[in-house]
C-alpha cells in the first residue's frame, strides 16, 4: 500500500503545484476565446471547406456537386496555363524579390545616411504604396500604352524611338513590365521597413569602422546587413507572400493575356473559378488552385523563416 | 325605383372593375393584401449610374404605381454579378431575377424558369402577343432545353464602326467586301491615319476578326463542327485563307501602331481624335463613348465585309442580347413578369432609345444615334449567329483555354498561318484526349 500511497501523494502534490499555472492558462484561454471563435469560423473553417470543395466538379450555381477525388489536382499537373502561372509567381518571388530587396536596401541606406533631399525622396518613394492596386494598374497601363504611353513618349522624346515597344503586347516583356509596376507600387513599404531597421543601429559602430578605414561598401556588407538581418527576413517573407498573392494589378493590366503570357495563380484561379463572363465556371477546379496557392504561401513562409532563423544581434 | 335597383349592381360592378383595371393596367396579378409587403431580390450586372441602371429606375417608378406593395431590392453588382450569385445560392438566398449576357443560360440552364407561357400573353400596352413584339433574331440566344429562359433587353450586333464625317473628308466609302476594305485601308493609311483599331489586350477582341473571316469563308455550321470535333482536320482551304487574311492586315500595318500592347479604351480614344478610321466591335460603342464624342463625329456602322467566293452566308451577323432571367426557385415570379412587361412596353422602350441612347429589343423601334444602320443590317441579314460561332457558349473551355491563346499568338506575330492551324489542330485534339 505504501508505494501506491506515495504515488498518489506525488500526483497530488504535482496537481497542487501546477494548479495556478493551469488556472492561468484557463483564464488566458477564456480571454482568447472571443478572438478564436471568429478566427476558426472565418479562416480555419473556410480553408478546410475549400479543400473539400476542391474534391468536386462544381460550377457553384446548383447543388450538383460531382465528387472527383484528387482529379482537380492531378489535372493541374498537366495544365500548361497553371504551370505557366506558377512560373510567373516564382519569377515574382525570386527575381522580383531580389530586385525589390536590393533596391529597397539601396534607397533605405540613402535615406538613412541623410543625403540631400532624402526627406523629399522618402515621400516620393513611399507615395505609390498609398494607392490601391487597381489605381496603380490603370496608371501603369497608361504609362505602358504604345500610343499614349509615357514610357514610349519619353523614349521618343530623347531620340530612342527604336526602343519603343508595345510593352504589354510582347509575350517576353509583358510580365516583367507588370512586375516593374508591382515593385514601383510596393517598394515604399520595404524602404520604410529596412530604413527603420537601419536607424536602430548605433552610429558608433559605423564611426568606429570608418576610423578603422572601412569603405562604404564594407560597412554596408559587414555591419549594416548583418545587423538588420532579422528585418530583411521579415521583409523577404512579406514579399514572398505578396508575390504569391498577386492578382489585382495583373488582372486590370492584362487579365492574364496576351496568350496567357501574364497569368499568375491568382488570376488563373479567378478565370477558372469565376468565368470572366465567358462561360467557364469551374469552382472545384478553381478552388484546387486556391488550395495550392495557400499551401505555397504557408510552406514558403515556414521554410523561409527557418532558413533565416539567424539570431538577431543584440547591440 | 325598381329600374334603378336593376341597373345599380352592374353599374357598381363595372365601376369597381374599371377602378381595378385603371390601377393595375393590364396586369393579371393581384397586389398583396394591405398587411403584406413583398420584397423581390434582383441581382443585376449593371453598375449604379450606367444608362441602363438609370432607365430601370424609371421603369421601377412605374411598377410601384401598379404594385405599390411590392418592393424590388436591386443589387447593382456590375459585370461580375455571377461571382456574387454563387455564394447567394450557397447561402440559400436565391434572387428571383438575375441579369446577364447570353452565356448565362449555359451556366444556369435548368435552374432557370421558362417564360414560354408568359410570352403567349398580351404585351403591356398592345394587343399583340408579348413574344411577337420582340425582334425574332433574339430568341435563339435565350433558348435553353427547348424553352425560352431569358427576356432580352439589350440587343447587340457586331460591326465596323466609323466616323461618317471622317470618311467624307478622306474621300472613301464604307467597304462592303474584303477587297474594298483593303483598298479603303490603303487610301486611309496613305493619308496618315491608321485604318483599323484593335485593343489587343482585351480578351477575344482580336479573335472577332479571325472567327468572322472563318464564318465568311467556311460557313457557321461547318466551322463550328470542325472547331468542336476531335480529329477533324482544318482541311478546307478557307481556314488557311482566313488566317492569311488576318496576317495580311497585320503585315500591312492596317491596325494602329503598337496594337498588340493596346488596352481598352485606347483604340476608341484614337478614333475620337481622328487618328484611326474603323473599329470592329459591338453595338455598345456609341453609347459607351456618348460623353466623349466630339461634335463633328458621327458614328455609323457596317456589316463585316463579304469575302468573294466564301462558302458562308455573306450577310450573316452575330446577334446577342443581355437579358433578364428568373431563377426557378425565386419567389414572386408573377410580379417580375409584370415588371418586364412594363419595361418592354413601347413607352419605356422609346425612353430607352431617346433619353438613354440604347438600342431596343422590340420590332419597329427607331435606333439611337450612332446605330441608325442597325435595323437595316438586321433586316438584310439572312443569317444571325451567336458570338464566336457559338463556341464560347457551347464549348467555353475549348474556346478560352485552347483557342484563345493561339489566336493571341497569331495576332502577336508568334505563329504564321500554317503553324497556327497546325497548333489549333493539335491543341484541340490534346484537349479532347485529356477530357
Amino acid at each position: 500500500m505504501a508505494p501506491k500511497a506515495t504515488r498518489t501523494g506525488i500526483g497530488e502534490r504535482w496537481r497542487q503545484a501546477t494548479a495556478p499555472k493551469r488556472r492561468q492558462r484557463l483564464f488566458v484561454s477564456l480571454f482568447l476565446l472571443p478572438a478564436l471563435v471568429p478566427y476558426l469560423a472565418l479562416y480555419i473553417y473556410p480553408a478546410i471547406h475549400a479543400f473539400y470543395i476542391s474534391l468536386f466538379d462544381w460550377s457553384g450555381f446548383n447543388k450538383d456537386m460531382r465528387f472527383v477525388g484528387l482529379a482537380n489536382y492531378e489535372r493541374l499537373l498537366h495544365d500548361a496555363i497553371f504551370l505557366e502561372a506558377l512560373k510567373h509567381n516564382m519569377i515574382a518571388v525570386f527575381g522580383g524579390g531580389a530586385v525589390m530587396l536590393s533596391l529597397a536596401l539601396f534607397f533605405a541606406i540613402l535615406i538613412t545616411k541623410g543625403a540631400r533631399g532624402s526627406r523629399f525622396f522618402k515621400t516620393v518613394i513611399t507615395a505609390p504604396f498609398l494607392l490601391s492596386g487597381v489605381a496603380v494598374a490603370i496608371f501603369w497601363k497608361f504609362v505602358l500604352d504604345p500610343q499614349f504611353g509615357l514610357l514610349n513618349g519619353v523614349l521618343t522624346a530623347v531620340g530612342l524611338d527604336n526602343l519603343t515597344q508595345p510593352w504589354l503586347g510582347d509575350r517576353d516583356l509583358a510580365f516583367p513590365a507588370i512586375l516593374a509596376g508591382v515593385i514601383w507600387w510596393w517598394i515604399g513599404l520595404f524602404v520604410l521597413i529596412i530604413a527603420a531597421g537601419i536607424q536602430r543601429i548605433p552610429t558608433q559602430l559605423w564611426d568606429a569602422a570608418k576610423v578603422d578605414g572601412a569603405t562604404e561598401w564594407q560597412t554596408t556588407v559587414r555591419i549594416t546587413i548583418p545587423l538588420i538581418w532579422d528585418v530583411l527576413a521579415v521583409a523577404a517573407v512579406l514579399w514572398i507572400i505578396d508575390a504569391l498573392r498577386l492578382f489585382d494589378i495583373v488582372w486590370v493590366m492584362t487579365k492574364g493575356g496576351p496568350g496567357n503570357s501574364t497569368h499568375v495563380l491568382g488570376t488563373y484561379l479567378y478565370s477558372v473559378g469565376f468565368g470572366e463572363r465567358s462561360g467557364l465556371y469551374q469552382l472545384g477546379r478553381g478552388t484546387a488552385i486556391g488550395v495550392v496557392l495557400f499551401a505555397l504561401v504557408f510552406v514558403s513562409s515556414v521554410v523561409y523563416l527557418r532558413l533565416t532563423r539567424r539570431k538577431a544581434i543584440e547591440y | 325605383m325598381s329600374n334603378y335597383k336593376n341597373i345599380l349592381p352592374p353599374v357598381i360592378a363595372s365601376l369597381l372593375a374599371g377602378l381595378i383595371l385603371a390601377r393595375c393596367g393590364p396586369s393579371t396579378v393581384e397586389d398583396p393584401t394591405a398587411a403584406e409587403t413583398i420584397t423581390i431580390q434582383w441581382l443585376d450586372f449593371m453598375s449604379e449610374g450606367e444608362p441602363w441602371q438609370r432607365w430601370q429606375m424609371e421603369v421601377y417608378d412605374e411598377f410601384k404605381k401598379v404594385h405599390p406593395k411590392v418592393k424590388i431590392e436591386f443589387i447593382w453588382a456590375g459585370r461580375d454579378n455571377l461571382t456574387k450569385l454563387q455564394p447567394m445560392i450557397a447561402a440559400g438566398q436565391v434572387p428571383t431575377v438575375i441579369s446577364g449576357g447570353p452565356e448565362l443560360p449555359y451556366h444556369l440552364g435548368s435552374e432557370l424558369w421558362s417564360f414560354d407561357a408568359a410570352l403567349e400573353t398580351k404585351a403591356w400596352d398592345s394587343d399583340e402577343k408579348w413574344k411577337d413584339t420582340f425582334l425574332d433574331q433574339l430568341w435563339a440566344g435565350e433558348t435553353f432545353g427547348g424553352g425560352i429562359v431569358g427576356i432580352p433587353h439589350a440587343p447587340y450586333i457586331r460591326g465596323l464602326f466609323y466616323n461618317k464625317n471622317q470618311f467624307i473628308q478622306l474621300g472613301v466609302n464604307p467597304p462592303k467586301t474584303w477587297d474594298e476594305l483593303l483598298a479603303t485601308c490603303a487610301t486611309i493609311e496613305a493619308e496618315g491615319v491608321d485604318c483599323l483599331g484593335l485593343d489587343n489586350l482585351e480578351p477575344d477582341y482580336n479573335s472577332w476578326w479571325w472567327y468572322w473571316l472563318v464564318q465568311r469563308l467556311i460557313g457557321t455550321e461547318e466551322a463550328f463542327r470542325v472547331l468542336s470535333t476531335a480529329g477533324e482536320p482544318f482541311a478546307d482551304s478557307g481556314w488557311l485563307q482566313a488566317t492569311q487574311m488576318v496576317e495580311e492586315l497585320i503585315d500591312k500595318s492596317y491596325f494602329q501602331d503598337g496594337f498588340s500592347g493596346s488596352g481598352w479604351p485606347a483604340a476608341q480614344m484614337l478614333q475620337m481624335r481622328g487618328d484611326l478610321a474603323m473599329i470592329f466591335t459591338g453595338a455598345w460603342l456609341p453609347g459607351e463613348m456618348l460623353d466623349s464624342t466630339p461634335e463633328n463625329f458621327e458614328y455609323d456602322l457596317i456589316r463585316f465585309p463579304a469575302v468573294e467566293g466564301g462558302k458562308g452566308e455573306q450577310t450573316a451577323v452575330p446577334v446577342w442580347a443581355n437579358a433578364w432571367f428568373i431563377h426557378k426557385d425565386g419567389p414572386h415570379k408573377e410580379y417580375v413578369v409584370d415588371y418586364f412587361k412594363i419595361a418592354t412596353s413601347r413607352k419605356f422602350q422609346q425612353l430607352l432609345v431617346e433619353k438613354y441612347k440604347q438600342p431596343s429589343p422590340l420590332k419597329g423601334m427607331s435606333a439611337p444615334a450612332g446605330l441608325t444602320s442597325l435595323p437595316k443590317i438586321l433586316g438584310e441579314s439572312k443569317e444571325t449567329t451567336l458570338q464566336y460561332l457559338g463556341l464560347l457558349y457551347k464549348h467555353p473551355e475549348l474556346f478560352i483555354q485552347v483557342y484563345r491563346p493561339l489566336i493571341d499568338q497569331l495576332f502577336g506575330g508568334y505563329l504564321n498561318a500554317s503553324d497556327f492551324l497546325e497548333a489549333m489542330d493539335k491543341a484541340r485534339d490534346n484537349y479532347y484526349a485529356n477530357q
